[in-house]
């Protein structure tokens, strides 16, 4: 097993468990707090990964962005207000729930099976990846370019009541993607004379221009009300049929996730919301769900969270992001030098291993963090938003700038959306 | 409210950008599907956001949506503050962009009082210079062409 005898030693380095607790730590705080995700924090911290090694990067990194499913659960739960859209749907029971006292539990639950959700997932992870590495390898641009057409399709058809305006989101990302200088003619299109727009238009730029921006300015306008109470350890102590009831449901929720998470274009939103209205459907009494149910709090947490970590899968097997944010961490692997893709696994174990690793020390970081610690985090959410979000956007605009030390860049993050063009990450191509 | 006016703007907003597109690309040379140009390529995706956007336009003046509201100020205050701290920043320094930036966007709440925001922009000077200058060694000045 190559996950015990490089992985852990590799993770469990005294440098790579420091950045891999600040990823969760980072993750969960981002989590917490509605109006900013884990994509904006990614951007946010991936110019200070530069001068990282590889691993401990994508350990931070990575951190982050499973961490926040962890996070993202405790403002559901406490103001009805989902921390990022992966927890839209645990709101719906469990904010019933802390009305009637019960926030403790719905707190503890949603980390335990968050936990439970993770470990399926990557144990997914861990069995999937070697044999899809098997299949991509006899792959050649024709696959992989049927491959990129079914996420494109899948990006627009899964989980959108409108596929048009799918459709539409992918066609400005493509046409976005066509800034630059053309690959095959060496031709500058759309560059309007700016020496910047050469190289295109880059993913973190576009990535916090789209998502980032755009979600503090909706959350500027939405009210936020801040968190006054306090959550005590005696309240978190689930009876007895608490548990019984939410055995099922993780199981099931992860399985969907693990699922979904693989899929380009699906990803814990709707793994967490597909596995809500699985539960609904098969449970004796569906009428009871969106009053306080357990098991409509188990489910999608367990789903959204195996979600993000088979979200890797395509990505580490095949070069593949399935979502924007994994399109950036992508981005990040790119620049130290790593390609992902079926051939990563053989050139880099190190890379590949220690990240495996470092979920399972991260999830555990995470259970210590979200069940002792809870209350920290039930005190960030006392922190009104229009405090927070001033500093937000100077952290951005810094981050964004030390990508490559450009104002110009700064400039372009008003709102953009991009596909990054095959060649820039796929093997075989080009 | 009928029609749905937030369709119609969105439908007409992507016709353009795929008329723009397309237009550009034929100055790019096309070529054919055969030699393919650099404009080929744009060219295709130009036509096809042009359908898509008249597809989304079309249908939505027979059925109603919801009132078209924009929240103006938060906008303007968060896009003003991204662009002043572009201009600040190799202008007069980090500091004094990043208090700009936080005074700007600062304006795009109604809830915010001159005290507080002037608290925030201190603390979030301090963190950058902390995080990116001492921290990073990132090569950005505090301060340039004020004294």
């Amino acid at each position: 097993m190559d996950l015990f005898t490089i992985g852990f030693p590799i993770a469990s380095s005294l440098d790579n468990l420091i950045y891999c607790f600040l990823g969760v730590f980072l993750g969960t705080a981002v989590g917490v707090l509605p109006g900013i995700g884990p994509l904006a924090a990614i951007a946010m911290l991936l110019p200070i990964t530069f001068h990282l090694d590889p691993v401990a990067a994508l350990i931070l990194l990575s951190g982050i962005y499973y961490g926040t499913e962890y996070g993202g659960s405790t403002a559901s739960i406490l103001l009805n207000v989902p921390g990022t859209a992966a927890n839209a749907v645990t709101a719906l029971d469990s904010y019933p729930m802390a009305q009637q006292g019960r926030a403790g539990i719905a707190l503890l639950m949603t980390s335990v099976t968050s936990f439970i959700g993770d470990a399926i997932g990557i144990v997914t992870l861990i069995m999937l990846s070697p044999l899809i590495i098997q299949i991509a390898l006899s792959f050649g641009p024709t696959d992989y370019f049927a491959l990129m057409m079914l996420g494109l399709l899948a990006t627009a058809g899964i989980g959108s009541s409108e596929p048009i305006k799918g459709l539409a989101s992918v066609l400005i990302g493509l046409l976005i993607g066509t800034i630059g200088v053309d690959v095959n003619t060496g031709f500058a299109r759309y560059n309007f004379g700016f020496f910047e727009l050469f190289e295109g238009i880059s993913i973190v730029v576009l990535a916090i221009g789209l998502f980032g921006v755009t979600e503090i300015i909706a959350s500027v306008t939405r009210s936020h009300k801040a968190y006054h109470g306090k959550v005590s350890f005696r309240s978190m102590i689930p009876t007895g049929d608490d548990m019984r009831r939410s055995v099922a449901p993780t199981l099931r929720g992860a399985g969907i996730g693990s699922f979904f998470g693989a899929l380009p274009g699906a990803g814990p939103m709707l793994a967490a919301f597909f596995s809500y209205l699985v539960e609904k459907r098969i449970s004796k009494s569906p009428e009871r769900f969106g009053k306080s149910v357990i098991e409509g709090v188990a489910a999608p947490e367990a789903a959204n969270n195996a979600a993000a970590q088979t979200a890797f899968i395509p990505m580490l097997t095949m070069g593949i992001p399935g979502s924007t944010t994994m399109a950036v961490i992508l981005g990040a692997m790119m620049i130290h030098g790593i390609t992902p893709g079926p051939l990563m696994i053989q050139e880099h174990p190190d890379v590949f291993w220690g990240l495996i690793a470092s979920f399972w020390i991260g999830n555990v970081l995470l259970l210590v963090l979200n069940i002792p610690l809870v209350g920290l985090w039930v005190c960030i959410l006392q922190v009104p938003y229009h405090l927070l979000y001033p500093v937000i956007v100077v952290l951005i605009c810094l981050g964004v700038y030390s990508v490559n030390n450009s104002v110009f860049d700064i400039g372009r993050s008003a709102p953009f959306r991009r596909s990054i063009p095959p060649s820039r990450y796929m093997p075989g191509t080009a | 409210v009928k029609p749905d006016v937030k369709d119609i703007c969105a439908g007409a907003l992507l016709s353009l950008v795929g008329l723009f597109f397309f237009f550009q690309a034929l100055d790019y040379g096309v070529g054919t599907a055969r030699r393919m140009g650099p404009g080929y390529f744009p060219m295709a995706l130009g036509v096809a956001t042009m359908v898509v956007g008249l597809a989304i336009l079309v249908p939505a003046f027979k059925r109603s949506g919801e009132a078209l509201k924009i929240s103006w100020r938060p906008i303007a205050a968060v896009l003003g503050s991204i662009l002043a701290f572009g201009i600040l920043l190799t202008w007069t320094g980090l500091v004094p962009a990043v208090l700009a930036t936080v005074f700007i966007a600062a304006m795009g709440s109604e809830v915010t009082r001159p005290p507080a925001t002037i608290a925030l922009a201190v603390f979030a000077a301090a963190i950058a210079w902390l995080i990116f200058v001492v921290g990073l060694n990132q090569p950005l000045p505090p301060f340039r062409n004020l004294f």
